[in-house]
């Protein structure tokens, strides 16, 4: 009987530690987030609220999103906008072209060396340090003396299509939005999808091969259709990264210090929804209204990812394999 | 932690504080009362090349004689906008004028104040917008990058880098920068082929003055965001820790960390310490105090600065007339701030 207990107890044990820090990390803010955002909590009440915390005296209300829902903030609906698409264009790059990218360096490029140079090279933006990376970034599209434009110059681009200032120009600066985080988030698809592709039995291959398939039909109708499970991983992470991330946003368009970063981004329309968030409470120290908008994004993304399971057919993918991979 | 109300022991030690300048209180008042001590602070000048000022034909007496007549509102921001445009039109410089590339508060909050507007009501402590004051200083901003096209219409953004290089270089004739810049370009290599500028250098080929009046009949005025000291409401021996403070902010510290920081101090009585005088541009720069200006001290304020910078953007690049861009920041601010928002027209 105890040892029945003991072989049950076991996993939980082993799996404790991993439950607690998820308990910490991931649950309680979430609470916290979701009990903030129906309180009025600023740095006027702050004081008042910590010594109330979860006491009846703390003022419970649905204000926060009547605001978001309900026209009361000016900029939400512009802020949805640039959201939707960042997330969307930034997605198709982390998911999509790193698939291409995956497909091109693990399995088109035969040289295991010049394979793994190709895949170390997409992986620098990753390990170089966000700050490290947005000074080269924001000296990379300086006008005067960044080399962006004069690459774009030599490739034969007109001088008139070329924007005077890459951090303001609309829609030159979602553009660079949407190229600086495509540029980190594609090499984490790519590693993914990389490994799944390597542990593909060549076996499949060369017989599709022998058969008489292209590259281009190997890529297509062997490859992809075994990489339903990367993709839907892929997709629902980098969605999920994507709806949170603003870092990089902030760094690039906040460079200058100063305050009014916030302003700026609305200017250069890259305002994304986390960082509206972000700035409503560190900007401005309206907390409970920033955990309401960061609510929305919780909401977004449990939505999104149901979608993804019925777009890739999750139940399907629970099925025992056929093959290995 | 709250700020302990500090207005009892600087009743108390009236006698020690007699030579802290008179407007630096205005930066620890809300709603009428103090609640800290000025640790330091510096001032926002007008930074202009003499050398490029030589190049049009302006005599010595003439270079050296502009601070003092734009002191005394003699020459405003439209003569230098004139000037800045024939330099630009004589192919010596690229550029007349640049601010700074985020709110940073210098020039727009001068420009404000000089015409007319107010931030924040003394009595309530709600921010306030003055509709006239604000419209006239985005006008000017679109007159400079718009119409009279002396000042870069993507100036905000711009790296600092190229701010700096630029002035230092000589490739920009007016600078709305600060105090402290004098010591940066000392100290980072922003000239091409001398790197770090020697003082001398400095002396030869810039000068400073306050930020001119926009128009005639208005002031000069600078900026000013001094560092704080306070008391916290928690602290167990609340006029001991006062009267650390009130060591620390001593003369001779004064001129110590004034000097060594690059700053200006906050006593009256530092300015003829010995250590001090010794700095030249300490002491050619001290009298903008008088003429300093802060900005307000409320939560609120950052929902403010975002939605001006927002309307300072567009209306450099054009992207928006100043009425519009003055519209858009009205019912931006309704919004966000609310009650907290008193609008003057």
């Amino acid at each position: 009987m105890a040892k029945g207990l003991g072989r049950k107890a076991l996993p939980w044990l082993f799996l404790a530690p991993m439950l607690a820090l998820i308990a910490l990390s991931w649950i309680a803010p979430l609470f916290l987030t979701v009990y903030l955002g129906f309180t009025d909590l600023s740095i006027k009440n702050f004081l008042a609220f910590i010594r109330n915390f979860f006491t009846e005296k703390v003022h419970i209300t649905i204000d926060n999103f009547r605001r978001v829902f309900m026209g009361g903030d000016p900029y939400i609906s512009e802020v949805f906008k640039v959201t939707l698409l960042y997330v969307g264009s930034v997605l198709l790059i982390n998911a999509g072209y790193s698939l291409l990218l995956s497909i091109s360096i693990a399995y088109l490029v035969r040289n295991e060396i010049l394979s793994m140079i190709l895949r170390v090279s997409w992986l620098i933006p990753r390990i170089t340090p966000g700050i490290i990376y947005a000074l080269v970034w924001n000296w990379f599209i300086d006008p005067k003396y960044g080399l962006l434009n004069p690459m774009l110059s030599a490739i034969g681009v007109p001088k008139a299509w070329l924007p005077s200032s890459w951090l303001l120009d609309k829609p030159y600066s979602q553009i660079l939005m949407i190229v600086v985080n495509g540029y980190i988030g594609a090499s984490f698809g790519m590693i993914v999808y990389t490994a799944a592709i390597k542990s593909i039995p060549p076996d499949l291959i060369n017989a599709a091969l022998v058969d008489g398939a292209s590259d281009f039909q190997v890529a297509r109708n062997v490859i992809i259709p075994l990489l339903r499970w990367p993709m839907l991983f892929v997709t629902a992470w980098q969605t999920l990264s994507l709806l949170a991330s603003y870092d990089v946003i902030l760094m690039i368009w906040g460079s200058g210090g100063g305050g009014g970063y916030a302003g700026i981004a609305r200017a250069a329309g890259v305002m994304v929804w986390s960082l509206y968030s972000y700035s409503k409470a560190f900007s401005e120290y309206m907390y409970g209204y920033a955990s309401a908008i960061s609510l929305v994004l919780v909401v977004i993304g449990i939505v999104l990812i149901v979608v993804y399971f019925k777009l890739f057919g999750f139940r399907r993918l629970m099925e025992p394999s056929r093959v290995e991979v | 932690m709250r700020g302990l109300r500090t207005s009892s022991y600087i009743a108390k030690y009236k006698d020690l504080l007699q030579d802290v300048y008179p407007v630096l209180w205005n930066s620890v008042k809300y709603k009428g009362k103090i609640w800290a001590l000025p640790q330091d602070t510096e001032a926002r000048p007008l930074y202009f090349r003499k050398d490029v000022l030589r190049k049009l034909g302006w005599s010595e007496d003439e270079i050296n004689a502009l601070p003092e007549k734009i002191r005394s509102g003699e020459v405003t921001m439209l003569d230098l906008i004139k000037v800045a445009k024939e330099a630009v039109s004589k192919g010596l410089v690229q550029w007349g004028f640049y601010h700074r590339p985020n709110f940073g508060a210098q020039p727009f909050v001068i420009f404000y104040y000089q015409y007319g507007g107010i931030l924040q009501d003394p009595d309530t402590g709600k921010l306030v917008l003055v509709k006239s004051a604000m419209l006239k200083s985005l006008e000017l901003l679109y007159k400079m990058a718009q119409v009279d096209k002396v000042l870069p219409p993507e100036m905000i953004g711009t790296s600092w880098r190229q701010i700096h290089s630029d002035f230092v270089n000589g490739r920009v004739l007016f600078w709305l920068g600060g105090t402290w810049h004098w010591a940066e370009w000392q100290r980072v290599a922003y000239h091409e082929t001398l790197g770090k500028l020697p003082e001398d250098y400095e002396w030869k080929n810039m000068g400073f003055a306050l930020v001119p009046a926009p128009e005639p009949g208005l002031k000069p005025l600078t900026l000013s965001s001094p560092y704080l000291y306070y008391v916290t409401s928690q602290s167990k021996y609340p006029e001991l820790a006062f009267l650390l403070i009130l060591l620390a902010t001593s003369t001779p510290l004064d001129a110590k960390h004034a000097v060594d920081s690059a700053h200006l101090p906050v006593r009256m009585t530092t300015v003829d310490h010995p250590y001090y005088t010794e700095s030249r541009f300490h002491t050619e720069v001290a009298y903008m105090l008088k003429y300093t200006t802060f900005e307000p001290l409320h939560p609120k304020f950052s929902a403010y600065k975002d939605a001006w910078i927002a309307a300072i953007t567009k209306v450099e690049k054009g992207e928006l007339t100043p009425d519009k861009a003055l519209d858009e920041m009205v019912s931006v601010l309704k919004s966000e701030i609310g009650d907290e928002l008193i609008i003057k027209e």
